[in-house]
């Protein structure tokens, strides 16, 4: 696959119009024609004048109008279809690449990215990068191509007109200009419509607890601050649409006022006039797009900043040189000021327990990046894990290949694992939609989810962050026991953390953390429990 | 069709906006007069260099009509959109305040669930207004007046030729029917992608939270194969759209020498023989061309708009059918005396696994200040009787009796909901499910944005008590944002409301484990201080929860097994050995 995102926002044009060259050379002859064949209207119009003067009306050739009209017809809708085509091919490669490389990259990479931001960039900014190739380009071209054919015509008809035109040229600037300048509350409409947005949301999730507490009242009051501050953003933000858009229409009746007093002055003929108007007409259409070139630019140019920014920290490389130096049998893996020993032991359970907040999480995300700079398969699962909106089986399998043994492991692991109950039988139960990060099931149950899509995929390591702790101690009990007796599972190597007891007890190895002393204690689960060691301390506490 | 069409009168009809109403009207009647005059004052100014007239005269009148037009449109424009902006106004919180308030999950709908989805209700609310809104920003609401000074512009010229001027009206309304028909086909295939863009949008959304949590697991490149799908089919669709609209605004813009062939074929006819009147004609095909041209699109940016204000309206009608809290607007916490509640039977519907479990013969009393713990297997029912409890599930054959000191009684079943909120605003509820609000700490508390004096008196005192919230380094003023907080310090925040708030029942749904110590002790300690004032029932997972409790119902496959004290129980009942065995046996 050939990278274009990260490149600078020029080289990149430059390559894209390499890339789909025939297109745009198609577009602008095109354009080049339509423009050639528009400029004939206004001198047949003229001619349409004289001849009513002169009374040989019926002498005019009708076919000649027709022909116009299925040239523009033509050319123009061509030369539209050959801007956007090569516009929209772009837009889905450039998205496929970049989700191609976010799902290919570290996540410490892109940390700085919630995910709001990601979603911005590759829905909004890529649409932007869309609208840039797509409209910003073809009216440029289209205005560049005009003029160049326009004012050559005019010149050689009367120069005096050509002057004619600068009132419309002037409106049309202003026009620009105060579009411009409303944009920002364009922008800020948009932001408090997101808060608007969120609000109704939280309001959604929350409504319950808001009926439970009698806080109706607040609410609505709140949403209708909110509302009207945005709505009141909007109104100042058409406020220049509404006083700019019909400035362009009084500098055309300018200008043809500016044609009529030079046909007067130079005494030239009354259907010099109407030449005049029709091209004020035909110059109209191209430059009334001039603000959006601009705004659609700006837009594309930004979008290409922020995008360039994403990509640029998706490309750094992972060389520290604890990863390098690690090996199976043991990692140096930084923690805190310091750094820790990690050495589990292959096919064998380890569990790391301490305080929350200690860096358990956090020794499991590092161990999975050696894991994975080392090519070791791998599977980690997080504390609080993401749950995609889609079928259960669709987020156990993760677009891995299903086969009919990996499809039975399922089943029998969502048998295992309690979450039958959640369907009339198991088919329906792999079909069932999840929703948004799976609002359809509670927090446990999407953690059962996950932990089970680690069991059925193809890996020697399986990390699981806190995996029990929203199942009761009995199915806990049944669930390890089970996963001990599976010979599936006996050459894998189990790492967990936990804040049980029980869990603890399962575990071959336990390594007790914290966070001034990093490793305060480590060895065989059997030894060091029921044996006044520091961890039965740390589970005294909560006296089980 | 006219049934409709009277109610969206209804719906956008604001009796507070008749000055705006005013203006508006006025500058369409100003433009249509303007339109009226114009071909006059063009064919006057041609005629002047002809036949010697006063050309001076005829320029200054249209200057004043230029400017005149000028004003006319920007004060019109103003006005609308200051208009919408009012009406969009009293929509929105119409309907958001009167869903707001109502109570959807009463017992003619399914389980409790509430009747709108959240998509359904962003959707209502919101995205419904964003066609009126798109339509303000973009100026759409200009094709009103454009029309009427173009339309008066015909009939204008119809006095200065009749035939050419009838011609020319009839030639624009064929042009005019032809591109809205061409839109109709066009609308169609602009759903389809706006219907593509949205899915395309969900899925980007989706996948833009699973990056960091997939990468750490085998490659399948899940994001990849779904993303593509989604690309390649929204690709697909606005490559077709791409050609409908090329198509149409190119026909549109070869408008302008058909319409001048048309002058030349019906000249014999017309019998014109002054440029003044052809000048006439082709400025006005000049002019008419841009509405045309507009008018497909804003015909249906305006049916967009209309159907959202008629949908919205339709949900505010909807809504306004269902019971409303507003109604039991004073209820303050009740000082409890009794408190009873039976559940016949109960079962989840048969998709949600309804012929495996079901409850049957449930009968608790209670007294006020009593700590009632329930105990049992996973699956065995303890968490359904909370919902229950809660009202968050409706049960068509429970009964719930509640008695003040002051003598009031709240005795409902859910099938006669009226006194479902009474009831309700007399519980609080911890669990998993009780939303933590992204605002301060405040407002979590006390859930409201007046100033309560109380709550700082109440804090200082939880500050003393629990060593946790006391070490937490957080203020009341802090903003809260549940993404950062454990599930343990989410309780707590609950827990804390609970205390506050100081409902006479409170329902407590203990998260299994995932605490560390301190946070465990300070939930007991907080479960305490709760139970000073309330009734509480907690769900229990721990033993140290409930031995204290006064009494704890031992529950199994949904029905209760038995009840009674801790001690009580190690005693008489075999469950409850077994249970508390196996716990410990683990």
């Amino acid at each position: 696959m050939q990278y274009r995102l990260g490149r600078s926002f020029f080289p990149w044009i430059i390559l894209h119009s390499i890339e789909y060259w025939y297109y745009y050379i198609g577009a602008v002859v095109c354009l080049y024609f339509l423009h050639h064949f528009s400029s004939e209207i206004p001198l047949l119009a003229k001619n349409l004048g004289d001849s009513a003067m002169a009374g040989n009306l019926e002498e005019i050739d009708i076919p000649q109008f027709f022909f116009l009209a299925i040239y523009i017809l033509f050319f123009r809708s061509l030369s539209r279809l050959l801007f956007f085509y090569p516009a929209r091919i772009q837009q889905r490669n450039l998205r496929m690449e970049l989700v191609h490389r976010l799902e290919e990259s570290p996540p410490r990479n892109y940390k700085g990215f919630n995910e709001g931001a990601i979603f911005q960039t590759v829905y909004n900014d890529l649409n932007r990068i869309r609208g840039f190739v797509g409209f910003a380009l073809l009216h440029f071209g289209n205005i560049i191509i005009a003029s160049i054919i326009f004012i050559p015509k005019i010149t050689s008809f009367n120069s005096d007109f050509l002057i004619a035109f600068s009132p419309l040229i002037g409106t049309v600037i202003g026009f620009s200009g105060l579009i411009f300048f409303f944009q920002p509350w364009m922008k800020r409409g948009m932001d408090e419509y997101a808060e608007v947005q969120n609000f109704l949301l939280e309001s959604y999730e929350a409504k319950k607890t808001i009926q439970n507490y009698n806080s109706e009242d607040d609410f609505r009051k709140s949403f209708n601050d909110l509302s009207r501050q945005e709505l009141r953003t909007f109104y100042i933000s058409s406020m220049g649409r509404a006083i700019s858009s019909p400035l362009v229409k009084l500098g055309v009746g300018a200008s043809l006022i500016w044609a009529a007093l030079i046909v007067k002055n130079d005494n030239l003929p009354a259907s010099d006039l109407i030449f005049f108007s029709s091209f004020l007409f035909l110059v109209l259409e191209p430059l009334m797009l001039l603000s959006w070139i601009g705004i659609v630019s700006s837009q594309g140019y930004a979008a290409w900043t922020r995008i360039k920014e994403l990509v640029g920290s998706l490309d750094e490389k992972v060389d520290d040189a604890w990863i390098k130096e690690g090996s199976l049998e043991s990692v140096t893996i930084p923690f805190w000021n310091q750094s820790i020993e990690f050495s589990p032991v292959k096919d064998k359970w380890t569990v790391l327990i301490g305080e929350t907040g200690c860096g358990k999480s956090w020794i499991m995300e590092q161990y999975g990046l050696f894991l994975d700079q080392n090519k070791i398969p791998f599977s980690l699962i997080h504390q609080e894990p993401y749950l995609y909106n889609d079928t259960v089986i669709e987020n156990i399998f993760l677009g891995q290949e299903k086969t009919e043994e990996s499809l039975s492991l399922a089943k029998k692991y969502l048998k295992l694992f309690g979450l039958d109950i959640l369907a009339k039988d198991i088919d329906k139960l792999l079909d069932m939609e999840l929703g948004e990060n799976g609002k359809r099931v509670s927090g446990g149950q999407a953690k059962r989810i996950c932990l089970i899509r680690s069991l059925v995929a193809d890996v020697d390591y399986v990390l699981w962050d806190d995996p029990f702790s929203s199942v009761d101690l009995l199915l806990e009990n049944k669930i390890i026991s089970e996963m001990k007796e599976d010979p599936r599972l006996s050459h894998k190597t189990f790492i967990l953390t936990s804040h049980r007891f029980s869990t603890v007890k399962a575990c071959d190895f336990v390594i007790l953390l914290d966070k001034e002393r990093g490793v305060v204690l480590e060895g065989q689960t059997r030894d060091l429990i029921n044996n006044g060691t520091k961890i039965d301390e740390f589970f005294a506490k909560q006296n089980i | 069709m006219s049934f409709s069409q009277s109610k969206i009168f209804k719906y956008i009809y604001l009796r507070d906006q008749k000055i705006i109403l005013f203006l508006i009207g006025g500058s369409i009647l100003i433009s249509a007069f303007l339109g009226y005059i114009t071909p006059d004052l063009i064919s006057d100014l041609y005629a002047s260099y002809n036949d010697g007239g006063d050309t001076d005269k005829a320029i200054y009148y249209l200057v004043a009509l230029f400017i005149g037009e000028y004003f006319v449109s920007v004060i019109y424009q103003i006005s609308i959109n200051k208009y919408v902006q009012s009406l969009l106004y009293s929509i929105r919180n119409r309907s958001y305040s009167s869903w707001l308030t109502s109570i959807e999950n009463t017992a003619s709908e399914k389980n409790g669930e509430q009747k709108y989805p959240m998509g359904e209700v962003l959707s209502r609310v919101l995205t419904d207004t964003e066609a009126v809104i798109e339509m303000v920003t973009s100026g759409s609401f200009k094709i009103f007046i454009d029309f009427a000074f173009i339309i008066s512009c015909l009939i204008g010229f119809i006095r200065l030729n009749t035939i050419s001027g009838l011609a020319l009206i009839t030639a624009e309304v064929v042009a005019c029917i032809l591109l809205v028909v061409g839109s109709r086909q066009m609308a169609k295939v602009y759903m389809q992608v706006r219907r593509s863009i949205g899915i395309m949008s969900r899925v980007i959304a989706n996948l833009s939270g699973g990056f960091r949590y997939t990468y750490f697991h085998p490659k399948y490149n899940y994001a990849s194969k779904k993303g593509y799908e989604s690309f390649e089919d929204f690709l697909r669709k606005q490559l077709k759209a791409n050609v409908w609209d090329a198509t149409y605004f190119a026909t549109a813009e070869s408008l302008f020498p058909i319409l001048l062939a048309l002058l030349v074929i019906i000249f014999p006819y017309s019998q014109i023989t002054e440029m003044a009147i052809i000048a006439t004609i082709v400025d006005l095909i000049q002019r008419s061309i841009g509405p045309i041209k507009e008018v497909a699109g804003k015909i249906s940016s305006i049916q967009r708009a209309r159907t959202g204000i008629v949908r919205i309206e339709e949900f505010n009608e909807d809504l306004e059918k269902l019971p409303k809290t507003t109604r039991y607007k004073n209820s303050k916490n009740l000082e409890l005396e009794k408190f009873k509640v039976s559940i016949d039977h109960f079962s989840y519907p048969l998709d949600r696994g309804g012929e495996k479990f079901s409850l049957e013969n449930i009968e608790i009393e209670a007294a006020p200040g009593q700590l009632i713990g329930m105990v049992g297997a996973s699956g065995c029912g303890k968490s359904t009787i909370l919902k229950i409890l809660a009202t968050d599930l409706i049960a068509k054959d429970a009964h719930i009796y509640f008695k003040a000191k002051d003598g009031d009684e709240i005795d409902f079943s859910f099938t006669r909901s009226e006194n479902l909120l009474n009831y309700k605003r007399q519980v609080s509820i911890v669990s998993q499910d009780s939303h933590i609000f992204s605002s301060s700490l405040l407002f979590n508390i006390t859930m409201s944005y007046e100033d309560e004096p109380r709550v700082y008196e109440f804090w200082k005192d939880v500050k003393e008590r629990i060593p946790y919230v006391g070490n937490w380094k957080i203020s009341l003023e802090d903003s809260i944002n549940a993404k950062d907080l454990s599930l343990g310090q989410k309780q707590l925040i609950c827990a804390l409301r609970a205390c506050y708030l100081a409902k006479p029942i409170v329902l407590f749904d203990e998260i299994s484990s995932g605490l560390d110590s301190d946070l465990e002790e300070a939930l007991k300690k907080l479960v305490l201080l709760i139970q000073k004032n309330s009734l509480t029932f907690i769900v229990a997972h721990r033993i140290e929860t409930i031995v204290h409790a006064d009494k704890i119902i031992v529950m199994d496959n949904g029905r209760m097994k038995a009840t009674g004290s801790h001690t009580e129980l190690l005693e008489s009942s075999e469950t409850y050995q077994d249970f508390i065995s196996q716990l410990n046996k683990i």
